[in-house]
């Protein structure tokens, strides 16, 4: 018998058992501990459901751009479980998506034909993508994003409640736009926007 | 007797800026940037520097600065912030070289400038010193040595500081509404910390504010003696050092970096005339600089870094942007009251009144006015 654990803390977890529920999935929650939120212990996962008989979701947060949970995927996957996705049954998905795993869509979500998805993304409620639309691994779109054609979303990077982005938007990896309204036609990799910093802040590697 | 040595309207007055865009940032040697942002050849930064663009490249001949202008039309030769591209002129093409001078003409026949024209044309190129990863410029043709602005003992810490950076740093600029020598001045001020950032940096120190020697009830004012006597103010006095005991904690990402450890304090740099550069424990660091537009607006320009990260595999994005968050917050805080203070300045206005522990500012202040104004109080 195969077991469905949801994994993870905070909020998400909590909207992930919803969903598992709607879709009527029994699934066991684990809620795992961290010090410093990023490295979490996944050793009683491990002692407790064998990775052969075990299917695993994890749900963290979007904050600190989403390193958290990929990290945690990653830890997940390299321990030998495989991973599944949650699906809102109010979702609409057209037939041709793949989802690699670990993919949460919301209730009244809507993803167009063409629109590839990464790892552990995140679409919370109502996020609408149009055709063609490319979201990096765990990228996270809050309540009511909508995408147009051809949008690119990078790894790891957070947009807020009810932003837009027109067709052709691209958005570097690992960025946070958490001040709603339209998108700029581009944001630079590692790029912060929110109330606090409007303008915009920016990590530059210098390697 | 006199407790202030600036008026308002040096905080209002286009004629001021104007002084201080030729005595002040035109003469002395003002930070630009770190040296880790030009590491590679064509990479370069841009930038303005008392509303002067200025771009500082690394080419063949190492790190150097220039104005942003090409001498033909004047257009930019780089228009991004921040890249990596040769010198050339993207309006028609003309190329430059190491040193600024002209490489290459497309269409050159078009021109038909004289060899001896041809010659002479190049960019203008301007002193550039490193102080440890720090860059400084200076629009003077004969600059004057950087240790007569800075004490050799001033530039001895900056280098160390400065050298344990990481290369990774978060950035911005964003514009508040009031003159840059009230942050400038804002920054000297501890006092200002338990009655505006009293949720956000006070909880951090073990003592509200440093305290002074106790006075006797008829001892002379160090201020007003200041004021009178009208000494000369050494340059190099308006830079210098503080640091301040923090709560001891230990921060997660200290054991990543190379960091002191142990280090419980909270460091300044002061940089005359517009840089205030700290460091939290030695293990995150923080450069603000306060750039001119108007009498009435500055551009705040903010970065952010940790000390070197042991392994370069670690990525300190997540990091990075939260400590800018935490910082901008507390930036915001003094924000509101300085533009607040700003919007207030008028022909009304009396006379700041400086208290004992101002000493720094008032100093500064004196230098100011013999140095740009060039008048007594």
């Amino acid at each position: 018998m195969t077991h469905y654990l949801l994994v993870g803390e905070g909020e998400a977890l909590d909207q992930a058992v919803r969903t598992s529920r709607e879709m009527a999935i029994d699934c066991t929650v684990i809620t795992l501990e961290s010090a410093d939120r990023y490295n979490f212990d996944i050793s009683g996962l491990l002692a407790h459901y064998p990775p052969q008989d075990s299917r695993v979701f994890v749900a963290l947060d979007q904050r600190a751009v989403n390193y958290a949970r990929h990290k945690l995927i990653a830890d997940v996957r390299m321990a030998g479980y495989q991973l599944f996705d949650l699906i809102s049954p109010k979702a609409i998905v057209e037939d041709d998506i793949r989802l690699p795993g670990n993919v949460y869509i919301g209730p009244g979500c809507n993803i167009a034909a063409d629109c590839k998805i990464g790892l552990g993304v995140w679409l919370d409620r109502q996020v609408i993508l149009d055709r063609g639309v490319q979201l990096g691994s765990c990228v996270t779109l809050l309540a009511g994003v909508v995408l147009g054609k051809k949008v690119k979303i990078g790894t790891g990077s957070t947009l807020s409640s009810g932003c837009t982005a027109a067709d052709g938007t691209q958005v570097g990896r690992h960025c946070e736009w958490l001040l709603g309204g339209r998108l700029p036609p581009s944001l630079p990799d590692t790029s912060f926007f929110d109330q606090l910093m409007p303008e915009g802040a920016r990590v530059f590697k210098n390697g | 007797m006199p407790r202030h040595a600036l008026d308002t309207e040096h905080y209002t007055s286009p004629d001021t800026l104007a002084l201080e865009r030729a005595r002040l940032f035109g003469k002395l040697w003002t930070f630009v940037g770190f040296s880790s942002m030009v590491r590679q050849q064509n990479q370069f930064f841009s930038r303005r520097v008392a509303g002067v663009p200025i771009l500082i490249q690394r080419t063949e001949a190492g790190i150097r600065a220039f104005i942003n202008e090409c001498p033909h039309r004047l257009s930019a030769i780089q228009t991004e912030s921040t890249g990596k591209r040769p010198l050339v002129c993207p309006y028609h093409a003309w190329s430059f070289g190491s040193e600024g001078e002209l490489r290459g003409m497309p269409n050159h026949g078009l021109y038909q400038f004289s060899s001896a024209e041809r010659e002479k044309i190049c960019l203008h190129k301007l002193h550039i010193e490193e102080v440890g990863q720090l860059l400084f410029i200076n629009f003077s043709e004969t600059p004057q040595p950087l240790n007569e602005q800075f004490s050799d003992d001033f530039l001895t810490r900056l280098r160390d500081a400065s050298g344990r950076l990481d290369s990774q740093i978060i950035y911005s600029c964003h514009r508040v509404k009031y003159n840059w020598k009230l942050n400038m001045e804002n920054v000297k001020d501890y006092n200002h910390v338990p009655f505006v950032h009293p949720k956000t940096f006070l909880p951090a120190m073990t003592q509200m504010v440093r305290e002074l020697a106790p006075a006797e009830p008829e001892s002379p004012s160090m201020i007003i003696d200041m004021l009178t006597k009208q000494a000369e103010v050494p340059l190099d006095t308006l830079s210098y050092t503080t640091q301040a005991s923090l709560k001891p904690y230990k921060n997660w990402f200290a054991d990543l970096c190379d960091s002191p450890g142990d280090d419980h304090h909270y460091y300044n740099w002061f940089i005359y005339p517009n840089v205030n550069f700290c460091s939290v424990k030695g293990e995150h660091f923080l450069l603000q600089q306060y750039d001119p537009v108007s009498p009435g607006e500055t551009d705040y320009h903010l970065w952010m870094t940790t000390a070197r990260r042991k392994d370069e595999r670690t990525d300190f994005t997540a990091l990075l942007s939260a400590l800018i968050r935490g910082e901008r917050t507390v930036i915001a805080e003094d924000t509101q009251v300085l533009e607040r203070m700003q919007s207030g300045f008028g022909e009304h206005s009396s006379r700041f009144l400086h208290g004992e522990y101002e000493a720094h500012i008032v100093q500064q202040h004196l230098w100011y006015r013999q140095n740009v104004l060039e008048t007594q109080p």
